[in-house]
């Protein structure tokens, strides 16, 4: 489904978009060999020209994608029309500036176009990647099934660890509480990501052991699992025995679905994270380009 | 430590306890003081304890603490009023009566317990995204408000009160130099800082009043003759040929591009019908052959032609000279004056003159004098005539031969000889004798001047003509046989006379040539001397010997790309500046003369007919 962006309308928009390139190069190459090809030339103000009203076209889509009822092209059209357009930007622009490039506003919103494009590029990777990732991370069942599940299993945890003492309790307890299933958009990545390089890293940002690492204790040994594991080797109860060994199988499967729960939290934050500058750097793209065009006319 | 601990349930009648301990506990577990029933409560989740000063300090040992106030807290110290949590059971800690140390109401939640648990879940999904400090809102607006206010208001401002716009350009990015599109040329870099120079007004292109106020004495874009045939050129603003902001030595200031000229000249007809200029439009294929400006026969007066170089029987140049190219690089040598064979090449006559762009006027006493001697009598061989002014030649023989006369050599010189008179020192001459060595002289001069004017001294290279006082006609001694005889029996004061030279310096006035440029060539690649065995031949080859080396702007292998301005100039006005008034000595252009200063006016070069 995802690729069809893409290939949208049989990759009308590449068409057009590679279309509108050429005409951008036609216009470069015809420029009289004399001048400096430069926006003040009039093959300088077309292909400015066309470069404004291409960024307003690629910002509209952020006005169009919220407006939900509007049904007279589709969103899908305007995603492919988006990303297509959205590359043939970077080419128009640069032909329009004739490669002359300054410590001026002028290259700053040129500076800014480039950068909301290549998070442009970024966001395309994550949509074409991350939701089939997710799909299959879900298995079939929403995030909420997910949570219930975990709760289910925190409530089963907790009271088993009743019957164990209070330590072990104090133990279980702080593995619940201290789960941490989102956040900011940083632990929302960093959380339950395989980050072997950084194991300590990770930890840390997930919000566990920050106690026992502050009490200079090997994290890992703090944890509800090996104080169980410990609690068995010990124990000579049979019905603790198995009371724990319950407790352990439980555990683990609550820790298995609180990674899915991260891994699906990090998925979207990957889908969400380039949007959070891409927004607001296109936002800035037209205050500079606004800018641009005025000191242009005003110092004429 | 006496307690009075209220319990509210929903739905059920409040109940109260009574306790008396030293440490309140709190917690899931059966031995509690206090039990709270949630799944999120330790076993022991926190105890109250009463500190020496009296204070009542509560302390969580559960990992989650408790919710003191709103706050998560470790321990805290109660006051009555305050409100904590633990899990989702609340407590409240009221005033206590006076037999009691501490009163804490408790409000259970009633519900899943499982909800509890969900609910922490989720919350610890979203509360920390929502405090996040990021808001794209936020920054899209603080960004676009930042950009709007250092670029453009700031400077905007600079520009309505200018000593603020003066002091912004001091400093970083707020001022309108954040504007400037791209570096000034070179010429203009000293006011770059100072936009107001040129731009003085918003939202008005550049006015040309603003260029000519400092290129007021640049010669006048457009030649007097061409303002008004190319009339849409005067009304052109400055700046849409001389484009800045391109870089420091951007071509687009002064543009050296075909299209500058092409656009006009590759169908000159349709600006300006009355031309007689052929069309151009590139040279590697869309250039006429050379026109050159030389002396012309025509009119029986010499006169500057210009003849294209293709018309070969009309390229005769009139130079008043009479010379041998071919003779003088002969490859067996020529005699000098001391009958030495010599081996002459170009540079022995031709040099370069300071600069090296013209060749330096020929001058007799250089290039000639070593060979051609000037003497006319063989009784003196070593007495040679003055060179460079005919008139003076029959002064000088009056004078040589009166001394001679004097002398009596002229009764060794007449026909017949004279018998010799002798007389006393100091005693003058009988009248008879001195009329006869009078008319001796005369004679005598008039039949060397004769000689030495038309055939042996001055005449061997020179155009000499008869010519009489007071009558401007004079006829040519190589068109007509004037004999002596005719001109020796009347009074009429004649005499000989040297044609000026009369070659034109340079015979593409038009063109900027630059002989320094091409001084890898043999004089011979353009230069046909070798074969040329008369002084009225044109020693260019013309367009296809500049082709072998040259082409158009295109450029082709192991050639060089030309453009029009690299051999011509601009149309610049020769009498006006460009703030309308006149030139003081206006240049010389296309002169016909040996002497005359290289042309310049239409010859000037691009790189100083900038404004």
């Amino acid at each position: 489904m995802y690729g069809s962006i893409l290939s949208y309308g049989q990759y009308r928009y590449l068409k057009q978009a590679a279309a509108l390139v050429l005409i951008a190069l036609l216009l470069y190459l015809s420029s009289s060999p004399g001048e400096a090809p430069n926006g003040g030339t009039w093959q300088g103000y077309t292909l400015g020209g066309i470069s404004a009203a291409l960024i307003l076209f690629l910002l509209w889509f952020g006005i169009r994608k919220r407006q939900y009822h509007c049904t007279e092209t589709t969103l899908f059209r305007w995603v492919s029309a988006h990303v297509y357009l959205g590359i043939s930007l970077p080419v128009v622009v640069t032909l329009h500036c004739g490669f002359q490039f300054g410590w001026n506003v002028h290259t700053l919103a040129y500076g800014l176009m480039v950068f909301v494009v290549l998070s442009g590029f970024y966001g395309l990777y994550a949509y074409l990647v991350y939701p089939e990732a997710l799909t299959a991370n879900r298995c079939g069942i929403s995030r909420r099934e997910m949570i219930t599940t975990i709760a289910r299993l925190d409530d089963t945890c907790l009271a088993l660890a009743e019957n164990l003492g209070a330590e072990a309790h104090h133990k279980v307890l702080r593995e619940v509480v201290e789960t941490r299933l989102g956040g900011t958009l940083w632990q929302q990545i960093i959380m339950g990501a395989s980050l072997p390089v950084l194991p300590l890293f990770q930890w840390k940002f997930a919000g566990n052991f920050v106690a026992s690492e502050q009490a200079g204790l090997n994290v890992k040994d703090q944890s509800a699992e090996y104080f169980l594991r410990r609690y068995l080797q010990e124990s000579q109860n049979k019905v603790e025995i198995q009371r724990v060994v319950e407790l352990l199988k439980v555990l683990n499967e609550r820790q298995f679905m609180v990674s899915r729960v991260q891994r699906d939290i990090r998925y979207h934050a990957f889908m969400k994270c380039w949007l959070l500058l891409h927004v607001p750097i296109s936002c800035a793209l037209l205050a500079a380009v606004m800018v641009h065009v005025i000191s242009v006319f005003f110092y004429w | 430590m006496r307690c009075l601990i209220e319990t509210v349930r929903r739905g059920q009648i409040p109940e109260a306890r009574d306790l008396d301990t030293d440490c309140l506990s709190l917690g899931r577990g059966a031995d509690q003081d206090i039990r709270v029933q949630s799944r999120l409560a330790g076993l022991n989740h926190a105890v109250i304890e009463q500190e020496k000063n009296g204070d009542l300090r509560i302390r969580a040992i559960a990992p989650n603490h408790i919710l003191f106030n709103g706050r998560k807290l470790s321990e805290a110290v109660l006051t009555p009023g305050d409100e904590f949590s633990i899990s989702s059971v609340s407590l409240t800690v009221m005033e206590a009566p006076e037999t009691y140390d501490l009163r804490l109401e408790i409000k259970e939640q009633t519900g899943r317990q499982n909800k509890e648990l969900e609910d922490a879940l989720w919350a610890s999904i979203n509360a920390d995204s929502e405090r996040s400090i990021f808001s794209m809102r936020r920054t899209a607006w603080t960004l676009s408000l930042a950009i709007l206010l250092l670029f453009l208001l700031m400077p905007l401002a600079g520009f309505v009160y200018k000593p603020l716009g003066i002091w912004l350009r001091t400093l970083p990015v707020v001022s309108d130099l954040s504007w400037n599109s791209g570096t000034i040329s070179a010429a203009h870099s000293f006011f770059a800082a100072d936009c107001n120079r040129c731009h003085e007004q918003a939202f008005v292109p550049v006015r040309n009043s603003v260029c000519t106020d400092c290129h007021k004495d640049t010669p006048h874009h457009v030649a007097e003759e061409f303002r008004e045939s190319i009339a849409t050129l005067e009304s052109n603003r400055c700046s849409s040929c001389h484009k800045e902001h391109n870089g420091s030595h951007s071509p687009a200031l002064i543009r050296h591009d075909e299209s500058l000229c092409t656009s006009c000249h590759k169908n000159i007809k349709s600006i300006a019908p009355d031309s007689k200029l052929a069309d151009v439009s590139d040279f590697g294929d869309g250039h006429p052959e050379f026109q050159a400006t030389i002396a012309t026969f025509a009119d029986d007066k010499s006169q500057p032609v210009r003849i294209p170089l293709e018309q070969k029987d009309r390229l005769q140049e009139r130079t008043n000279i009479e010379f041998s190219h071919a003779a003088h690089l002969n490859k067996q040598g020529v005699k000098n004056a001391d009958s030495v064979n010599v081996q002459l090449e170009c540079a022995d006559c031709h040099q370069p003159e300071p600069g090296g762009k013209y060749m330096a006027k020929l001058d007799f006493e250089s290039q000639c004098h070593g060979c051609h001697k000037l003497n006319f009598d063989a009784d003196d061989p070593k007495l040679e005539l003055p060179h460079g002014d005919d008139r003076r030649i029959q002064t000088f023989l009056d004078g040589y031969y009166a001394d001679r006369a004097m002398k009596d050599d002229y009764r060794l010189l007449a026909t017949p000889p004279v018998d010799r008179e002798r007389h006393r020192p100091g005693e003058a001459l009988p009248p008879l004798e001195h009329l006869e060595r009078k008319e001796w002289v005369s004679k005598y001069v008039h039949n060397v001047d004769s000689e030495v004017m038309r055939f042996r001294v001055c005449g061997k290279c020179h155009t000499v003509s008869l010519n009489q006082e007071g009558n401007e006609e004079s006829s040519q001694e190589s068109n007509q046989e004037t004999s002596l005889e005719s001109s020796q029996g009347d009074d009429t004061q004649q005499f000989w006379k040297v044609e000026p030279l009369a070659f034109s310096a340079h015979k593409f006035p038009k063109a900027d040539f630059n002989h320094d440029r091409h001084k890898t060539q043999e004089c011979t690649d353009c230069h046909d001397a070798e074969k040329s065995e008369h002084s009225e031949d044109v020693l260019l080859k013309g367009i296809a010997s500049c082709r072998e080396c040259h082409t158009g702007a295109a450029g082709a292998e192991n050639k060089v790309a030309s453009t029009c301005i690299d051999c011509h100039g601009f149309h610049i006005s020769q009498n006006l500046t460009m703030d309308g008034k006149k030139i003081k000595v206006p240049p010389k252009a296309g002169t016909i003369s040996g002497i005359e200063s290289p042309p310049a006016g239409n010859n000037v070069s691009p790189r100083s007919a900038v404004p």
